[in-house]
């Protein structure tokens, strides 16, 4: 942000600029700070000898004096850490690649501007990281730097081809920090895309930003390291953050049935429906909790990375409008993922008066599906499996062509069936929305996956 | 004194306003914590360009932290798993009102700082901070004027509840209360200006009604220096008549050092003497080097014999100034050297052996360090740096006797950075009326003095960690002197004599202050009663067994004492009732009011001598 009004007059009189010395007639002298979007306009950010930032209040009588302009060269030095890398000889580190897309995970602070920012040259990376060069060879590239709710699948793309590189080139892993929001759409249309991928995969996001002592950027990365190098026949995407709110361990888990449970806790990737793959600590002790993992013997990576724009997710609640299915029709979408209620509900039946809408929502739908559109049922319960033949309900959405989603997640739904659409014919892909392709559906609902914690 | 001696106090004082960033409660708890997560912390890399070398050091340690929470009264915040709750209007405010009383200005719009701190007290790896004021003035006695250069308001730490081995156990119940942090200008002269000054400040907080009570909830940092030393900071004084105690032992540290490091001290060689210890009897030696991974690291210092037998301070040697200094940068515990040795069942055929080995002469100072070679290496490089006075500004701890330990080196401004989770805050947006104006510290005390409290008691009242069990005590209908003095008089007599006032917690005061306002104790059994209950007695057994004696039972117990010394009653007259009434109170142990026994006394001698 940039001064405006009284203050930038100020300013410009007095002939300085963010960074320079200057001093107020009040009595304040410091250096001049980059006016921050929340501070009132009126208001000039002077950082004080003693490290405190203060919001002084301007007229148009404020006097303010430039002491001194800034050093030209002046920036943030590089930080002290050196690595210990210590390569014995017949030492066979793992390669890894790390791709960087922005999130948490990679942010750093400006010491002058407080900003945060991205900066992802190596020996930055050796800086913030320095434990994993311990641990793996490794390379380091900055695909895209963006906060994860901006990610399309456009971006997907960028990442599947990178990867394809990756593996060409012979990495024993691939490494994506990536921000925490949109993780697991990612890791679920990953899945999807790379066809007989033959390495392991490893998103990992921090929840607490690096540039803080408590960041859990360091050990999700660490420990995503140690995975890829002790990864015996694993093959597949996964996703690599805390597993509980110690500093303990993290889960490996699995990429389509993986969800961020919290908004703000370490912990927060939580497999659903499933397992996790396996825990890991940072020193490198693995501990495997599932055992049919995907195994790459034999595999040959073949990409499918074209992307369906038009699918919607649409999560039912009471007072569902049909309007918001109308949208979904006149705008030519080819899929939909509804988000049900319960086992995969919604108000289809009219019973008295203040019901009479309910009935519209069926007629949509079926329209909708007879003219092409796939619609794959999910459950807003996250947790359980969908099942549309226990109430009439979800038998007339059966009827009118719905096909439910089993125990896959809405999000994984979404992206898979975005994916399906992209690369197979409408037909194959409501063949196989309900079939598991990448781990996505288990046949089994097991007792001991339902809200366990680490 | 010094000429040029300058002295600075910056003050810190919790407030029972709940928490700054969150709304659980600000209550310390000593019950068993119900959740327990244990964390790392690391410097990060950037936002400060070069690390702070004390977090380099602890991360090097590979320290793990223990934090210890509570279900009920904390959450997701102090965890460091949920971003910041706005900042607490409520306690914004009392630092807003005490800018007001010391004519401070207010910051128009508050931006919340981080300040790094990696020693595990802050969960997050810094303690969020904001400065509220500048330029305020405080008046001391005769008219001195210091300045209150900032006040700000900030989160506490955690506490510590102590260490096992590498690890720091931390609990999270104090971490988040918000502080009040008021400092001055170093203008203080005197070892006891800096107490005024304290008191004063300490007096102006109490008058928020906001501060809370206790030890602990009161915390005062020292900045002093001497001409020609190092400003150093001493945290955490908890009472303010230790005050001058510390300003004093700090002035002759620095004083004692400056003359100790005047002519510089000649650093000599390093040299392995693990094989004159091979054999040796001393016990902590042997246990190392027997598991096969100790080493004896020598240093010798030449012409240095007995520097570290100086005395800093009465009560503190050089020598262990600079183990305390080497312990906090390597964590090896301990050195022997020659100023000390024989001793420790190093034998004088060891030492003999152990100068030959070093070269070193009787007038040389030989230094020996026993440990893995890594660690005996940074010990003596601490102890070299210390010997060369290449330390800079520090940071040391208040110990309980007066005396002070190295911490860390003084912090800089380049700690602080902003913290961007919580915004900034305009004062004309959320303070559009005016602030509140607080009562002065005049203005209490009067209203203490007009209780019948004199000044002094008033005074101490005023600034007692109990006052709120005086508040009590009064709201019960226990006269106001009586309160006072019980509280400000005989608990500290008691402690002074060895008494472990500790047990006497708040509500156990509130409770005897409870059964003297019914009368079933009187006032005169107090202080036996306070020392009963230090000794771990029950109250209520103590009550039953002191119960009021009745009217019946007195005239009973001095009929007999009469009828016993009727030769005394009848030689003394009327003059025996004074001198039969020690023996009477001493007998009935405080169980009856002094003037019920005076009555009763006077009637029997009266009836005594007319029926003679």
């Amino acid at each position: 942000m940039v001064y405006a009004g009284i203050v930038k007059k100020l300013i410009e009189k007095a002939g300085a600029s963010e960074g320079d010395t200057i001093v107020l007639d009040s009595g304040f002298n410091g250096i001049l700070m980059p006016h921050t979007g929340s501070s009132e306009p009126d208001t000039i950010i002077v950082k004080l000898g003693s490290g405190y930032n203060v919001g002084i209040r301007c007229t148009t009588a404020t006097k303010v004096g430039l002491v001194s302009k800034k050093l030209s060269a002046e920036k943030i030095p590089e930080a002290s850490i050196t690595p210990h890398q210590q390569k014995a000889p017949g030492d066979s580190k793992p390669k890894i690649a790390i791709l960087h897309t922005g999130g948490t995970i990679a942010s750093r602070v400006d010491a002058r501007t407080g900003a945060v920012f991205s900066s992802f040259k190596p020996e930055d990376l050796i800086a913030m990281f320095p434990e994993v060069l311990e641990i793996a060879d490794v390379e380091s590239k900055l695909v895209r730097n963006m906060l994860s709710e901006d990610i399309t699948s456009e971006h997907y793309k960028l990442l599947a081809d990178e990867i394809a590189r990756q593996v060409a080139s012979g990495v024993d892993g691939v490494i994506i920090g990536h921000g925490t929001d949109t993780l697991h759409y990612t890791a679920a249309a990953l899945s999807f895309m790379l066809d007989g991928l033959p390495i392991p995969v490893i998103f990992v996001g921090a929840q607490r930003s690096s540039d803080r002592g408590s960041s859990d950027a360091a050990m999700n990365l660490v420990c995503a390291s140690r995975f890829i190098a002790k990864r015996g026949d694993f093959a597949g995407v996964a996703i690599c953050l805390h597993g509980k709110m110690d500093d303990d361990y993290c889960l490996i888990n699995p990429g389509c049935k993986t969800r961020k449970m919290h908004s703000s806790r370490r912990d927060a990737f939580q497999a659903i429906n499933d397992f996790s793959t396996a825990k890991v600590w940072p020193d490198g002790r693995l501990e495997w909790l599932k055992k049919d993992h995907p195994a790459c013997a034999g595999k040959k990576l073949e990409l499918f990375t074209k992307m369906e724009k038009r699918v919607g997710l649409v999560k039912i609640h009471p007072d569902f409008d049909p309007a918001l299915l109308k949208f979904y029709e006149s705008s030519g979408y080819r899929g939909l993922v509804l988000e049900g209620t319960g086992l995969g509900h919604m108000p289809v039946t009219e019973l008295d008066e203040f019901t009479t809408s309910n009935k519209e929502n069926l007629k949509i739908l079926k329209r909708m599906i007879e003219n092409g559109c796939v619609v794959v049922m999910t459950t807003q319960t996250i947790y359980g499996r969908v099942d549309m033949n226990i109430y009439s309900t979800g038998r007339d959405l059966l009827k009118a062509g719905v096909i439910g989603g089993e125990d896959m997640l809405s999000e994984t739904a979404f992206v898979k069936l975005k994916w399906l659409l992209g690369n197979f014919t409408a037909e194959r892909a409501k063949e196989l929305v309900g079939k598991n392709l990448r781990g996505e559906i288990t046949e089994r609902t097991l007792p001991d996956t339902f809200l366990r914690h680490g | 004194m010094e000429q040029k001696l300058k002295i600075g106090i910056e003050i810190h004082q919790q407030l029972n306003t709940g928490k700054l960033f969150c709304s659980c409660p600000s209550l310390l708890r000593n019950d068993a914590p119900g959740i327990v997560v244990t964390r790392k912390l690391r410097p990060s890399a950037g936002e400060l360009g070069n690390i702070d070398p004390a977090a380099l050091h602890e991360f090097g340690m590979g320290k793990t932290f223990v934090y210890e929470a509570y279900s009920d009264t904390t959450c997701l915040v102090e965890l460091d798993e949920e971003p910041p709750h706005k900042m607490n209007l409520e306690a914004l405010e009392v630092a807003l009102q005490v800018a007001h009383a010391v004519g401070a200005r207010p910051i128009d719009e508050i931006q919340v700082m981080r300040k790094t701190i990696i020693d595990g007290s802050c969960v997050s790896g810094f303690q969020r901070t904001s400065l509220v004021a500048v330029g305020g003035k405080l008046k001391l006695k005769g008219g001195k004027t210091i300045g209150i250069p900032t006040i700000g308001i900030e989160e506490d730490a955690a506490r510590i509840m102590g260490s096992q081995g590498r690890d720091a156990v931390y609990r999270l119940d104090r971490a988040g209360i918000p502080l009040i942090e008021i400092a001055t200008t170093p203008d203080i002269s005197s070892p006891d200006e800096a107490r005024e000054a304290a008191e004063k400040i300490g007096m102006l907080l109490r008058c928020t009604g906001r501060a809370m009570r206790g030890i602990g909830t009161i915390r005062q940092d020292l900045n002093v220096s001497i001409d020609g030393g190092a400003r150093t900071e001493i945290k955490g004084v908890q009472w303010l008549n230790l005050i001058p105690l510390f300003v004093e032992n700090e002035i002759k540290r620095q004083e004692s050092l400056r003359e100790i490091f005047k002519g510089g001290i000649k650093i000599g060689g390093k040299k392995d003497a693990t094989g004159v210890f091979r054999n040796t009897k001393c016990k902590i030696i042997a246990d190392k080097l027997a598991n096969g991974s100790g080493v004896v690291l020598s240093l010798t210092v030449p012409g240095s014999a007995g520097l570290f037998k100086k005395e800093l301070h009465p009560g503190k040697r050089f020598g262990r100034e600079v183990a305390e200094y080497a312990k906090a940068r390597s964590g090896v515990g301990g050195f022997f050297h020659t100023d000390e040795l024989p001793a420790y069942g190093i034998t004088p055929g060891e030492v003999e052996a152990l100068r030959t080995r070093m070269g070193a002469h009787e007038g040389d100072l030989v230094i020996i360090v026993c440990e893995k070679p890594a660690s005996a290496d940074k010990a003596l490089s601490a102890i070299i740096e210390r010997l060369e006075n290449k330390m800079g500004e520090e940071t040391r701890r208040a110990n309980e006797d007066g005396s002070t330990s190295y911490m860390r080196p003084l912090p800089g401004a380049g700690r602080l950075y902003p913290e961007t989770d919580s915004p900034q805050i305009s004062l004309k947006k959320k303070f559009p009326g005016p602030i509140p104006e607080i009562e002065t510290p005049e203005q209490k005390l009067s209203r203490l003095e007009k209780l019948g409290l004199n000044l002094e008691l008033a005074k101490s009242v005023f600034l007692s960690e109990r006052a709120d069990v005086f508040d009590k005590a009064i709201s019960l209908g226990v006269q106001p002197t009586i309160a006072a003095t019980t509280l400000e008089q005989t608990i500290p007599y008691l402690r002074r004599k060895g008494a472990k006032v500790d047990a006497l917690s708040d509500e156990k005061l509130v409770a005897v202050f409870e059964v003297l306002s019914k009368n079933s104790i009187t006032k005169e059994i107090l202080p036996d009663l306070l020392e009963k209950l230090c000794a771990g007695s029950r109250l209520e057994e103590l009550v039953a067994t002191t119960k009021m004696a009745s009217d019946d039972e007195v005239e009973k117990m001095v009929s007999q004492l009469v009828l016993e010394k009727m030769d005394y009653v009848k030689a003394q007259k009327e003059r025996a009732v004074g001198g039969l009434m020690g023996l009477a109170m001493e007998r009935l142990k405080g169980r009856a009011d002094g003037k019920v026994i005076s009555a009763i006394l006077k009637k029997k001698v009266a009836e005594a001598l007319g029926s003679h």
